[in-house]
């Protein structure tokens, strides 16, 4: 198992002093994470964003019991996996057991299955951040566009990418800050 | 929100700040909507470049509302249970005043012969009607936090700067690179075609040769 990153639990600590907006972030991290999670469980996508919802909403109320023992996302699958069988429980459906354990990164794109409920405008909206996303990162200086690709798309420290790119830490940092800068100069417009 | 705090928020969000940087900044997240907001446009980002955006109204919206929901009935108990507005604000006025109390009748009781004692009998008669609670190292740290959470102690925005700014050279406050894992072989593959990557000849050469993308046990934590 990784060791807590500082953010999450720097978030985990405010939220339980009553900081609400911390926990945003913390489902915001973790919320594609979580509802490809349930989808392997309740496969209605509409029903799996309730159970994802209701797994965030019980996360919250039991954040004070929380010692940390565990890191906050694994902690949360768990809790994601109970709610998600215990809403099969309810409907009278057999939970199907699948074989995942927390160290599980397959790839499983499940986002085209959450578009049934969904409105045009928020359809088009999300293909048009994701297009203007992808033209943002193809107009970005090489530098700039494999430091942000190596930390979003290959999940490596800055320290990974450093040795890679043969560059001190700093220069990873500060090339993955512009990098999001500029993506987010791009999608800034269509967000307001 | 100025360029070094945005920077702040993109390391943080990749788990790249130290425990110390981390806890400064979530702080400044909880009153500084627009480091929030930033935070939130970042993770956006990831989400899309991975393709994970899905459409349609947010779970975290979703989750916020839910809370907010849940949250705004407990406001209107508290409030309608306890006088308007924090009754807490009082505190350390209050013991400041017992202490004073104390001292003033201490210094008179020392200067004074006789009618010293009916002071002092008066002050300790006094300062026994107060219940204090001790103050405890976590209960001091609590109300500290607390009265920066709601405004009433402005937050030391410069010397935050300063840790923040200078933390990654200073040996306790030394950066640790936490977030190591990397995302299974299938994932590499699907991004390799979509985008040109730059990276020095012996290193584009492994990356080529899939090494980076060896088998790590390490969750990635986005």
């Amino acid at each position: 198992m990784s060791p807590e990153p500082n953010s999450d639990a720097a978030l985990v600590k405010r939220v339980q002093q009553g900081d609400r907006k911390a926990f945003d972030l913390l489902v915001l991290k973790y919320q594609h994470k979580i509802q490809k999670l349930i989808m392997r469980y309740v496969r209605d996508p509409s029903e799996a964003l309730d159970v994802a919802q209701d797994a965030f909403l019980k996360a919250y109320r039991a954040m004070p019991r929380f010692r940390g023992d565990s890191a906050f996302y694994t902690w949360m699958y768990r809790i994601a996996i109970n709610t998600a069988k215990n809403h099969l429980v309810a409907a009278k459906r057999r939970p199907v057991d699948f074989e995942i354990d927390t160290q599980d990164n397959e790839p499983f794109d499940a986002s085209h299955l959450l578009s049934d409920g969904d409105t045009p405008e928020g359809l088009v909206l999300s293909e048009e951040i994701n297009q203007t996303v992808q033209q943002a990162i193809a107009d970005l200086p090489p530098d700039l566009r494999t430091a942000i690709v190596l930390r979003e798309m290959e999940g490596m420290s800055y320290e990974e990418i450093a040795q890679t790119m043969e560059c001190p830490v700093g220069t990873v940092r500060s090339r993955i800050f512009r990098a999001r800068e500029a993506i987010d100069r791009k999608i800034g417009p269509l967000l307001d | 929100m100025n360029e070094q705090v945005a920077s702040q928020v993109s390391a943080f969000i990749d788990g790249e700040l130290s425990e110390a940087e981390s806890e400064l900044l979530v702080r400044r997240l909880a009153s500084d909507q627009a480091s929030h907001d930033a935070a939130r446009r970042y993770l956006l980002i990831g989400h899309a470049l991975r393709g994970d955006l899905a459409p349609g109204p947010g779970l975290a919206d979703r989750v916020a509302r839910a809370l907010e929901a849940e949250a705004a009935p407990e406001a209107a108990e508290q409030a309608g249970g306890a006088p308007a507005g924090d009754s807490r604000w009082w505190r350390p006025v209050a013991g400041t005043g017992v202490a004073a109390a104390v001292a003033l009748a201490a210094v008179l009781g020392l200067q004074g012969g006789g009618a010293g004692d009916g002071v002092t009998a008066d002050a300790e008669a006094t300062a026994a009607s107060y219940t204090v609670a001790p103050v405890t190292r976590e209960s001091a740290a609590a109300d500290a936090d607390d009265m920066f959470t709601r405004g009433v102690m402005p937050p030391p925005v410069r010397l935050t700067n300063y840790l923040m700014s200078h933390g990654e050279y200073a040996g306790s406050l030394g950066r640790k690179s936490i977030q190591s894992g990397i995302v299974g072989t299938s994932a590499a593959q699907a991004i390799s075609g979509r985008f040109e990557l730059t990276l020095p000849p012996a290193a584009a050469g492994d990356d080529a040769d899939g090494e980076a993308s060896a088998d790590d046990a390490a969750p990635r934590a986005e």
